[in-house]
């Protein structure tokens, strides 16, 4: 058991994804009305860091 | 007088394309859990639907070979992101989400294994997870 614990840990990476927390005054409850979901491209913040391998 | 090549960076158009990736990548995962009708991908929400998107803060492929052989954080891989959710007519923020991923910092093998894609992908299930569940939560009234 502790070896699948230990190894399911290694598999996934470090660093976490936060829950989905409600935006202040907004109430998480309405998600229930849509039927429909827009995934719209990610942005790139002016201040982002990045590396790359060439 | 030497001329010096301009060092290769990661240019602003790969960062533009890993954002569709892990855009494409939410929109699958989000696809599977069934918890909409229908998803959609593009530059401009659908209207009355629950649009999804957000910024890349911070993304390095590192070194996979320095992670194998060195590790202690040498090489080390990072994607990092803000996901925000918003209602696609009157784009009322509702909720968010971070992502905040790294690799291994010891090293070895599985630090090697832990590129900036595996880590989309990670987050995407989550992240599909979390809506589903958030949905299904107040459709049952909790």
């Amino acid at each position: 058991m502790l070896a699948v614990l230990t190894l399911s840990a290694l598999l996934v990476g470090c660093g976490t994804t936060s829950n989905l927390k409600p935006v202040a005054g907004a109430n998480i409850r309405t998600l229930q009305k849509y039927s429909q979901a827009s995934v719209l491209d990610f942005g790139v913040k002016a201040d982002t860091k990045t590396d790359t391998q060439e | 007088m030497s001329r010096r090549t301009p060092k290769p960076t990661l240019k602003s158009e790969q960062l533009q394309e890993r954002g569709r990736h892990f855009a494409d990548l939410i929109a699958l995962e989000l696809e599977s859990t069934k918890a909409f009708e229908k998803v959609t991908r593009g530059t401009a929400p659908q209207p009355g639907s629950l649009s999804v998107s957000g910024d890349t803060t911070r993304c390095a492929e590192g070194s996979s070979s320095l992670r194998f052989w060195v590790g202690m954080g040498a090489g080390s891989s990072y994607f990092d992101a803000t996901v925000q959710f918003a209602d696609a007519d009157t784009g009322e923020k509702l909720g968010e989400m971070l992502v905040d991923k790294n690799s291994w910092a010891l090293g070895g093998g599985m630090a090697a294994g832990q590129t900036v894609q595996s880590f989309m992908q990670e987050a995407a299930k989550k992240i599909a997870a979390q809506v589903a569940k958030s949905k299904a939560d107040a459709a049952a009234g909790k």
